[in-house]
């Protein structure tokens, strides 16, 4: 079991990674991390699924 | 204190401890890594200037073992509230704008192209581009400066070379 305290999402086709800091304050903050997933999700999208 | 957002690209592998370090001390980075291993580090961060924030930067990652190579310009890819905070208006709005269409169109969360809705913005809301390119084209330098060091006999003279 990780014992990591930050957000990984993984591209289970090309195994590409994004990582970004657990518990993020609601408001801007949040709205920033949302964007970096967004990015993320959307490079991927041709790869396929992205998963947590 | 205003927004200064800004990619770090790494050289060498980004691992998961590294990535722990860095994220446990900056928590306005976010990691994003090929599946090389390689890619780079992003920041939301709030400072005086953006060489602040680029050399505060590079100081989280030199701490989390990381090696930084170069500096480079935001993620292209926003979404409305990026669009939203970068020109200072309430998201409501800029959705009520005939921006560019969405690279990643959604439902709920289209993905835009910023240097297409940034030449909307200029041409439509007076939007003043922000002239980053020379800081961050200096801190690389510095970078590799600093990646040649071990190979230079002094490296005095050659930082004097900054003050003619």
């Amino acid at each position: 079991m990780s014992d990591r305290s930050w957000l990984r999402l993984d591209c289970p086709v090309c195994g590409g990674w994004l990582g970004l800091p657990d518990g993020v304050p609601r408001g801007a903050a949040a709205q920033r991390a949302a964007r970096r997933i967004d990015a993320f999700a959307h490079r991927h999208r041709a790869c396929g699924r992205v998963t947590r | 204190m205003r927004l200064r957002q800004f990619r770090l690209v790494v050289a060498g592998d980004i691992t998961e401890e590294r990535a722990d370090r860095l994220l446990w001390r900056a928590v306005d980075a976010c990691v994003e890594a090929g599946p090389d291993g390689a890619g780079w580090v992003a920041f939301d961060r709030p400072a005086p200037t953006l060489v602040d924030a680029v050399v505060a930067g590079v100081r989280d990652l030199d701490a989390a073992g990381l090696v930084p190579d170069r500096a480079t310009g935001d993620d292209p890819l926003v979404t409305v509230e990026t669009v939203a905070e970068r020109v200072g208006r309430p998201a409501e709005v800029v959705r009520g704008w005939a921006l560019p269409p969405p690279v990643g169109p959604h439902p709920r969360r289209p993905v835009f192209d910023w240097p297409a809705v940034m030449g909307w913005l200029v041409r439509h809301e007076d939007y003043l581009v922000p002239d980053d390119d020379a800081t961050l084209e200096a801190v690389t330098l510095a970078l590799r400066v600093r990646t040649l060091a071990p190979r230079v006999d002094r490296l005095e003279p050659i930082r004097s070379l900054l003050y003619p």
